[in-house]
């Protein structure tokens, strides 16, 4: 169908074989600094999400000091509306993206990547059906999805996550169900079921080594948009409730005391920016160390 | 119809502010009354408590009529409908338009409007005179059926009149004849003037109106006309020609945007595309060095509480609640949540007359903090460390108070060994998960007081035990104080009624009162003659503003 | 071709009624109703009064018959009357509309204006100064979230210039300037994104074409630098760049909903976002109908314009 030409042009790449280990990948990222900054900023947030507790000099739900103190005396960005530690809240923020991002990318794979592979496997009817459900999973408007899901199960970072991944599915559905689609029409296949291989088989040993690539590169993306999702969501307060630190809370209930305290909105912004642009410059580099043809399109 | 005795007619004329200071203490003094029973009667009829402050006008200046106004609404009407309205925003949408037998001046004292006078020739009839040659706005006459077919409305049970219990000890609305109408009551009913003085479910709608749209279209009697209302986006309000309080209002024609963001209302009275708007201490800070713009602020009767959920446990143990009482400081919610710009109150608001508990009885015998006290309170009632308390709190209204306190509210309790679980979720959960009507699916929950038009209207609804909504809270002292209090006519007997009540309610903490906060207004220097009212109506000081350019 | 327009149009029809049907579930199984938020927090009203307002409202049918009635009333043309003001939902939305679609407009115009250029010429002078300049600001646009960008706009504007924009809102048919004014940094918030997607788009796929035969052929052909561009490699090149275009929409209104928060526009993502907070169903219902829509429509109309450019695709 030509809108699977359409998305496949945006989304997926037929991969060939490529062999992708750690020992090219590490060779690669060192020839190029893009993705080592990727790398070094990716590393540095999870770092700081592992190590929070540690790194923190205060406790993030803590008031110990005077609201809305510029940065100094033991401060180093600040304090809130609250009086508490802007830098330990942005370290402690860190673990409310990374878990985010993980757990919603992870969900959204599971569903998707199930979907896809049915639907690229059994083909026919099935492909059909399924193909409906993510046309309107896309042309449902993502944001009302989430915030709608949200209040059906009440605001909360757990929330937010499952309504992140459950939106992010049809991504994944549609990066998986073209080359499995594709690999399923080989004749390798076909010799292979005559030798007695059955459905599981053919899909481990056959359909998901081919499809690592894309959906490896997939991952990235939807991770940092996850995290954008996740920010979104606490601005709008659906996401993160307070006082937990999420880094779109922090700036959704800052914005007032933007005028007198402007540290309270702008270093939270930063850090969702590096963060994100982290995972972006990875992920660009990703795509191409798996598959250098990536920009050759389909022909 | 019995004559009415002196001490009768006194209240009479007090009632309808037809006494000066002066007069009014001289009579009083002839019959007798106590110093506190004046007391208490300047300060229901004239809150001397307040310092409202002087109107931007010198008073020697003549206002000029005429122009165009653009004022900022910092919430959403909604909906234009009186009878149903029931959020405060609402009242703010139509107050302009509507109106009801009796109104408030800047002061919150009770003063005629649609009714002219009235009399009471015993305690449980109230007869109202009609102002005559009143018209509604598409220009027929007002009448007392009118009146009888808005209360036909409100007084139906199964109407949709959202605030029909401010009503409910009328027992029936007669017409007299044109002009003149009867309402009688069950028992004594002081409250009753200022129900209809609110404007909650008791604006005087036209007979015949419930057909018509009444959620954007407006058929009333006051000062502004509606000429259009865009939900979320302005109401546009025109002067009524034919108003009764002619030459009011002065001027010609205003705009209120509806415009929730403060950055909007700021930026709006910084370039002066809007000539009013209502301001929280953060927009007052950052328009300070303003110098076009006249800010002014006042204690305003808005009350901020938690509310525990009395029907499960441990929260139904009285010790359990006087620990928290104990164990939070009111002073840093009140700058934390509101910047500053509060002052601590008990039941009855604080400013509101003479009914509040002053704060500084409130800070002596109940709002000391005791972490001590508190922790052998919880241990003597069984509550394990650690116990966690489900807070529900929606962000809609109040300034954003409910989302902040209750984040400083989570680190006090902490200290105590209690840990709050924060569930912030919209209105309508809420409503569904906390209010009165709804499952009482919470620990504690964050709401505030509106303006109440009667010191009754802070304690009966929750306090008296046989109200459904008083949901877990039974003291017979004071269900006997508070339905003493509401149909005690005497202003001296009901303010010793309510200090009681108050006092037995503060010990057992069936609610916390945190504290009410302070209405700021900005307005550009050329707008002369507005007033700033406790309860954030606008209509007087509208009604009486003109531009001076 | 004509067949498969049809086809699209008609395959229109399950997805509406299915994404219709989702909206009413999910609005149904939230808490509370229309009716509760008209309470409010504070007023107290008996259980007669409840049933009366819940009648009023309409909201009293179970959800199958619900579905049915307001699926008759689209069918008819009538998408049903605001619960919260009465008013038609029809006249709501064209009203809103505007704002949104001229919020969506600019920023796309402006992200073309800016990216497409800006990808061309990255290709073209490939790994030099520009490339990798374009490439890092690519990301970094990618990176920042919009509504950050929005706000550090307006700190910025406020702390540092004299200038402030009005935040109220006012259309362009009655004071154009003051509105084009209002729409620029709304514009450069929400189009920043779509800027780095669509520069890294036009790079790659111009890339990808100039390293083609067919250009070596006609460079080889001794065709001027230019026109060879020009004709050859940007009308191919431009291709994958149009199909990216029918996905952001439904960017640019997941954008739209917060941008229009926070500088006041009264557009269809905040109306419909509202509907939620007040279970105003139809509100929601229509508002979400009205996106889908257009958001299939917009890719029907991308992937038309893509089979026409590019005599390579066709459509059985």
């Amino acid at each position: 169908m030509a809108t699977d030409t359409t998305q496949a042009l945006r989304d997926t790449r037929v991969p060939r074989r490529v062999r992708s280990g750690l020992a090219e990948v590490t060779r690669h990222l060192a020839r190029h600094p893009i993705g080592l900054t990727g790398m070094v900023l990716v590393l540095l947030f999870v770092v700081m999400a592992i190590g929070a507790p540690l790194l923190a000099p205060f406790d993030p739900l803590a008031q110990p000091s005077q609201r809305l103190l510029p940065a100094g005396g033991g401060h180093l960005l600040g304090t809130d509306e609250f009086g508490r530690d802007v830098l330990s809240r942005i370290i402690h923020g860190s673990r409310v993206s990374f878990q985010v991002g993980v757990i919603s990318v992870g969900i959204a794979l599971m569903i998707g990547g199930t979907l896809g592979l049915v639907s690229g496997y059994y083909m026919g009817l099935v492909d059909s059906l399924v193909g409906r459900l993510v046309d309107i999973m896309f042309a449902f408007p993502s944001v009302i999805l989430i915030i709608a899901i949200s209040g059906v199960l009440g605001p909360s970072m757990t929330t937010a996550m499952i309504a992140i991944g459950i939106v992010y599915s049809p991504i994944f559905a549609r990066v998986v169900r073209a080359p499995t689609l594709v690999i399923m029409q080989q004749q390798y296949i076909e010799g292979a079921r005559a030798f007695g291989a059955g459905g599981l088989r053919i899909v481990f040993r056959y359909v998901l080594p081919n499809i690592a690539a894309p959906v490896i590169v997939q991952t990235t993306l939807s991770f940092s948009t996850a995290i954008l999702s996740e920010a979104t969501l606490s601005f709008l307060g659906l996401g993160t409730q307070p006082p937990y630190p999420s880094w779109g809370t922090m700036l959704g209930s800052g914005r007032k005391f933007m005028e007198l305290a402007p540290w309270v909105v702008v270093y939270p912004g930063l850090a969702i920016a590096l963060a994100v642009l982290g995972l972006n410059l990875l992920g660009d580099d990703l795509r191409d160390a798996l598959d250098p043809r990536v920009r050759r399109g389909i022909t | 119809m019995s004559r009415l005795d002196p001490e009768q007619r006194f209240h009479n004329d007090v009632l309808f502010g037809r006494l000066s200071r002066r007069q009014l203490m001289k009579r009083a003094v002839a019959l007798g009354l106590s110093l506190s029973a004046i007391e208490s009667l300047l300060a229901t009829y004239a809150p001397a408590t307040f310092a409202a402050p002087a109107p931007a006008a010198t008073p020697a200046a003549r206002p000029k009529p005429g122009g165009a106004s653009v004022w900022a609404a910092e919430s959403d009407p909604v909906s234009m409908n009186p009878i149903t309205n029931s959020a405060f925003q609402s009242t703010q949408g139509f107050e302009h338009c509507y109106e009801s037998l009796t109104g408030y001046d800047a002061r919150m004292r009770i003063i005629p409007a649609l009714a002219e006078r009235w009399e009471t020739p015993d305690d449980n009839t109230y007869i109202f005179h009609l102002r005559r040659g009143v018209k509604w706005h598409d220009g027929t006459d007002v009448t007392a059926d009118d009146v009888k077919y808005t209360f036909d409305v409100v007084l139906d049970p199964a109407g949709p009149a959202i605030w029909r219990p401010n009503f409910d000890q009328v027992d029936r609305v007669e017409v007299i004849d044109r002009n003149t109408i009867r309402f009688l009551t069950k028992t004594p009913f002081p409250p009753l003037l200022g129900a209809f003085a609110i404007l909650r479910s008791s604006a005087i709608i036209k007979r015949g109106a419930m057909g018509t749209n009444l959620a954007t279209q407006i058929n009333g009697t006051g000062p502004y006309r509606l000429l259009e209302y865009v939900p979320k986006s302005h109401v546009e309000l025109a002067k009524n020609p034919a108003y009764w309080g002619s030459p009011l209002p002065h001027i010609d024609r205003v705009t209120f945007k509806v415009l929730e963001e403060e950055d909007a209302r700021v930026a709006g009275l910084r370039s002066r595309t809007l000539d009013y708007a209502f301001l929280t201490p953060i927009g007052e800070q950052r328009l300070r060095s303003q110098q076009n713009i006249v800010i002014t602020k006042s204690p305003r009767i808005f009350l901020f509480v938690f509310v525990p959920n009395m029907l499960r446990k441990p929260w139904s143990d009285v010790r359990v609640r006087q620990a928290i009482n104990l164990a939070i400081d009111r002073r840093e919610m009140i700058d934390k949540a509101l910047s500053g710009s509060g002052t601590i109150s008990g039941p009855i608001a604080t400013g509101f007359g003479n009914w509040f508990i002053t704060p500084e009885e409130l800070t002596r015998r109940w709002y000391r903090r005791d972490l001590d006290k508190a922790k052998a309170l919880l241990k003597e009632a069984g509550v394990p460390n650690g116990q966690p308390m489900d807070l529900l709190v929606t962000p809609f209204g109040g300034a954003g108070f409910y989302a902040a306190a209750s984040v400083v509210l989570k680190e006090q309790l902490a200290k105590i060994g209690i840990t709050v679980n924060i569930r912030q979720v919209e209105v309508g959960v809420f409503v569904r998960e906390a209010s009165p009507t709804g499952n009482f699916n919470y620990d504690m929950q964050a709401n505030a007081f509106t303006p109440r038009h009667d010191p009754d209207g802070f304690l009966w609804a929750r306090f008296y035990s046989k109200n459904p909504f008083a949901a877990g809270y039974n003291n017979p002292k004071v269900d006997d104080l508070l339905l003493r209090a509401r149909t005690t006519v005497d202003p001296t007997q009901r303010k010793f009624l309510y200090d009681e009540a108050q006092r037995r309610l503060l010990e057992e903490s069936p609610m916390l009162w945190i504290a009410v906060d302070n209405i700021i207004e900005g307005i550009q220097n050329y707008v002369k003659g507005y007033a700033q009212s406790p309860f954030t109506r606008r209509d007087w000081g509208l009604k009486n503003a003109w531009l001076d350019k | 071709m004509g067949k498969y327009v049809l086809r699209r149009l008609i395959l229109l029809v399950p997805t509406l009624l299915g994404i219709s049907a989702l909206v009413l579930i999910l609005m149904r199984l939230l808490p509370g109703d229309a009716v509760d938020v008209l309470i409010g927090t504070e007023a107290m009203i008996g259980p007669e009064q409840r049933r009366t307002l819940t009648r009023m409202f309409g909201l009293n049918d179970p959800i199958h018959i619900h579905y049915l009635r307001w699926l008759g009333e689209v069918v008819r043309g009538n998408l049903g009357v605001s619960l919260r003001t009465g008013e038609t939902m029809t006249k709501v939305i064209l009203q809103r509309l505007p704002i949104t679609a001229e919020l969506a407009l600019l920023s796309t115009l402006l992200a073309w204006i800016v990216a497409i250029p800006l990808g061309v010429l990255s290709a073209v002078r490939r790994n030099g100064g520009l490339d990798f300049t374009a490439h890092v600001l690519g990301l970094v646009g990618l990176s920042v979230p919009n509504f950050w960008l929005a706000t550090m706009l307006l700190l910025f504007t406020s702390l540092y210039t004299g200038w402030q924009p009005d935040l109220i809102w006012v259309s362009p048919f009655k004071n154009l300037p003051a509105n084009l004014q209002q729409m620029m940094l709304p514009v450069v918030s929400l189009s920043a994104v779509l800027m780095a997607v669509v520069m890294r788009m036009m790079r790659s796929s111009m890339l990808e074409v100039l390293s083609q035969d067919y250009i070596r052929t006609a460079r080889s052909k001794g065709l001027r630098e230019r026109l060879v561009l020009a004709r050859h490699a940007f009308k191919n090149a431009a291709i994958p760049v149009i199909t990216v275009q029918g996905i952001q929409v439904g960017y640019l209104l997941g954008g739209a909903v917060v941008i229009e928060q926070i500088f006041g526009m009264p557009g269809i993502g905040w109306m419909i976002l509202n509907g939620i907070y007040q279970r105003d169903y139809p509100v929601v219902q229509s508002g979400v109908l009205f996106v889908a829509v257009a958001f299939v429509l917009v890719n029907l109309l991308v992937d038309l314009v893509y089979a026409y450019l590019d005599p390579r695709i066709r459509y059985d």
